[in-house]
């Protein structure tokens, strides 16, 4: 029973009950009291304690247990459940999930600061040593690598409450010990365990298998990817051995009896400063557990490659991949954070490179040539008097960093991010038409005469991926999708014809034109496509144009920015409702003229031909698998329906018949016929016929 | 704007919660918790409003949070209620009377 001096806010406060139950008893009904300034609508946010949806203090009966004793003696095996349980809400942070809901809810990583060893309560027994040498190493592990993750995330690649919570509860992550205090006390555990010899194998080797796995994953983190390439490139090797040692020594789960189920709280935040509603996220099978372990390894060592990676093509490829292609899944928010830091820190690109090397690296990679070079003939043939040079590279140099990183934004944020580029690359794009007329009288084999292509070409690729991003993200409704085919085909035309004519200026055997090339065979195919699913998405239409008009204005309202009216040059690639009304019109006049199975063929031969000769372009060096995986994607895609159309006779599709799934089909922006529609589809036809 | 009580002579009891308005609340509920804060307002089924509130639990473990949490504005159903004090020292603010715990 506490007594009155045990209750916080100490002694000074005495007994109001009986004032307020006499004035409730005098208070006529309906009677409201306030104090000065107080509302009833200021009364209305309060929080209802009791209300289970809302105290988040509450604890229900079901949800009653037993006071935590972290000092309870534990087994080798349930020690070791408890460290595979830390590391599965560690990962589950690491998907986005607040700590309070996921790390802090093992109870050991609340309370690791009472854990030390002098305030044991019982003395030199081995299970004393389990949890204040092993379990305190790896719960301290825990939190430090959790710390080192807040501190990349909060650097603002990443944003909050979107890609990661930062809510700590202001609950330690050890913000005040060092990595290497961290590391001590794992290398402590780890020479404990085998200098004691006092637990049993194979608890032994399982333990030491776990700290060892945190120490790896601790020091990864700490590492410096540019300082110790070779160092980072090391650990990587050595936390997926120590993976593996883990993974063939699991820890089955305790018994109910078990007091190590204790541990763990999934309501623990109702006694943390955390005004975020409780959500209990269940704890994933251990074999889900080391997979995000698998990917968070194979995130670094990409981002390893990266950091070594000087083409911006490379990179701008890299990170394309992994928007286009759902598989390996979109790496977590501290990978994605940290490869962004990795390419910019806010001072050099990639460690040592300046703006000049980005606007350098723009144009050797388009066209072949250098910064100095463009320079130059510029200023022996250019009749303007005046070259803002240098504000052209400082506002290139801010486009494509801010590009290539929001490459590694979540999808929806990359989406909204090049919506609003657009216009900025209009506007430079409209800059270096400026100075391409300052150089009348120039060839269109001369490679100079195509500055402006450089631009272009970047942002039309940027709308490609726009349009291509809606389907990704599953934007698009059955009576838009006609649309997007159809302006994806537009983009693309306009794509080849910039290509077409900067191939002719381009050196052959240089690898901008290998890139261009593969470029051009990749777009055509896409576009080839494009086409016909442009004219049998068009059954899904209700051609009610007027909605459809509303429709298209709010789906492309990036297109019709003021922003554009401030420059004069022409807007390239602006979508067009009324020139689609027209061409759906003439494809609805004459079907016949247009053969989507001959199209899909077309299509799958390039892009087969692409795949077997392993034509990937001059950029996609580490990066030539994935790109084949994308390309082998679109085969399949462009096969199935081909063969679809073909053997079921199809004219068209309706919404039953086609199933877009960018997550489950061969590629993540066409759709596949459903076996089930297909089935409805043929039921249909006799009581059709019968009709 | 605080609303008066009706008629010209308030009923005692009344008058006297009232001079209890913006004092230091502590709240003992019926599962074991303390909240701490300063009192905004009641009715007659004396649901009553804390601003600046903290929650502590009595007897807390080691997972427990013993120096309490912030809660903001709280309202509190007299169901729960199992007792209401007042803090002698007047308007004295949160911080003071809490820092001596914390």
């Amino acid at each position: 029973m506490s007594t009155e001096s045990d209750l916080p806010g100490g002694n000074d406060f005495h007994d109001v009950t009986q004032i307020f139950l006499d004035a409730a008893s005098e208070m006529p009904p309906g009677e409201i009291i306030f104090r000065e300034g107080f509302t009833l609508h200021d009364a209305m946010s309060a929080f209802e304690i009791g209300e289970p949806r809302l105290d988040s203090g509450m604890v229900l009966a079901e949800q009653q247990r037993p006071p935590f004793d972290p000092w309870a003696p534990l087994l080798p095996e349930e020690i070791c459940w408890i460290i595979d349980r830390s590391f599965s809400l560690e990962m589950l942070f690491h998907a986005g999930n607040p700590l309070a809901h996921t790390v802090f809810t093992s109870l050991y990583s609340v309370a690791i600061l009472d854990l030390h060893p002098d305030l044991a309560p019982y003395g030199e027994d081995p299970e004393s040593h389990l949890i204040t040498i092993v379990l305190r190493a790896s719960i301290s592990g825990m939190l430090k690598c959790c710390d080192l993750s807040w501190r990349e995330l909060s650097q603002g690649h990443m944003y909050d409450t979107e890609d990661w919570q930062s809510d700590k509860c202001e609950t330690s992550l050890l913000e005040g010990m060092s990595v290497q205090n961290a590391l001590l006390g794992l290398d402590n555990a780890t020479g404990w365990l085998i200098r004691t010899r006092q637990v049993p194998e194979p608890w032994l080797t399982a333990l030491v298998a776990r700290l060892n796995l945190r120490k790896s994953l601790l020091q990864l983190m700490d590492t410096n990817v540019f300082r110790s390439p070779s160092n980072f490139m090391q650990l990587i090797g050595v936390a997926r051995n120590h993976l593996k040692t883990v993974q063939s020594y699991p820890s089955p789960e305790p018994p109910a009896s078990s007091i190590a189920h204790f541990a763990f709280d999934p309501y623990v935040a109702r006694k943390l400063n955390s005004s975020v509603p409780i959500r209990v996220i269940p704890v994933p099978q251990m074999s889900s557990t080391w997979s995000a372990l698998e990917l968070l390894l194979d995130g670094w060592d990409e981002m390893r490659l990266l950091s070594s990676t000087n083409a911006l093509a490379s990179w701008e490829t890299a990170g394309l991949l992994r928007a286009w292609s759902p598989n390996p899944p979109l790496r977590v928010p501290y990978i994605r954070s940290a490869t962004q830091s990795v390419f910019y820190n806010g001072l050099l690109v990639l460690n040592k490179f300046g703006p000049q090397w980005i606007f350098d690296r723009f144009f050797y990679e388009t066209l072949g040539v250098s910064q100095q070079a463009v320079l130059t003939f510029l200023e022996e043939h250019s009749t303007s008097q005046w070259l803002a040079w240098g504000d052209l590279q400082r506002g290139h140099f801010k486009l494509m960093t801010e590009y290539i990183r929001a490459l590694w934004f979540n999808p929806g944020r990359r989406r909204r991010f090049l919506m609003k580029l657009l216009v900025e690359l209009h506007a430079y794009y409209a800059k270096m038409l400026d100075i391409q007329s300052s150089m009348p009288g120039l060839s269109v084999t001369e490679i100079m005469s195509h500055l402006s292509s450089c631009v272009l070409l970047w942002r039309l690729s940027v709308i490609r991926d726009v349009v291509l991003s809606g389907f990704q993200l599953e934007l698009y409704t059955a009576e838009e999708r006609s649309f997007a085919y159809w302006y994806l085909s537009e983009v693309i035309e306009a794509h080849l014809e910039c290509l077409d004519r900067l191939l002719l200026a381009v050196n052959p055997d240089s690898t901008p034109a290998r890139e261009l090339r593969f470029q051009h065979s990749f777009l055509t195919a896409l576009q080839a496509m494009a086409l016909p699913m442009f004219m049998l998405s068009m059954s899904l239409m209700s051609f009610d144009w007027q909605q459809m008009n509303a429709n298209f204005h709010r789906r492309y309202k990036w297109a019709f920015s003021p922003d554009y009216g401030l420059v004069s040059a022409p807007v390239v690639a602006q979508p067009d409702f009324d020139h689609f009304m027209a061409k759906c019109k003439a494809a609805l006049k004459s079907p016949e003229t247009y053969s989507p199975v001959e199209s899909f063929t077309l299509a799958h031969t390039i892009l087969k031909q692409l795949v077997e000769e392993r034509m990937v372009g001059g950029y996609a060096g580490l990066w030539t698998e994935d790109r084949i995986k994308l390309l082998q994607g679109l085969v399949d895609a462009s096969e199935d329906l081909a063969n679809d159309l073909r053997t079921a006779q199809i004219p068209s599709f309706d919404e039953g018949l086609l199933k877009w799934d960018p997550y489950n089909t061969p590629s993540p922006w066409f759709p596949v016929v459903d076996d089930e529609g297909k089935e409805r589809r043929r039921n249909r036809r006799p009581r059709s016929a019968a009709n | 704007m605080a609303s008066e009580p009706s008629g010209l002579h308030p009923p005692s009891a009344v008058s006297r919660l009232h001079s209890l308005l913006t004092r230091l609340l502590r709240i003992t509920t019926t599962d074991g918790r303390v909240f701490i804060g300063s009192f905004a307002g009641t009715d007659k089924p004396l649901n009553i409003i804390l601003l600046n509130t903290d929650e502590f639990r009595v007897n807390p473990g080691l997972d427990d949070n013993p120096d309490g949490r912030y809660v903001g504005q709280v309202l509190i159903p007299w169901k729960l209620v199992v007792k209401v004090e007042v803090h002698e020292g007047g308007l004295a603010d949160r911080e003071a009377v809490l820092d001596g715990f914390i």
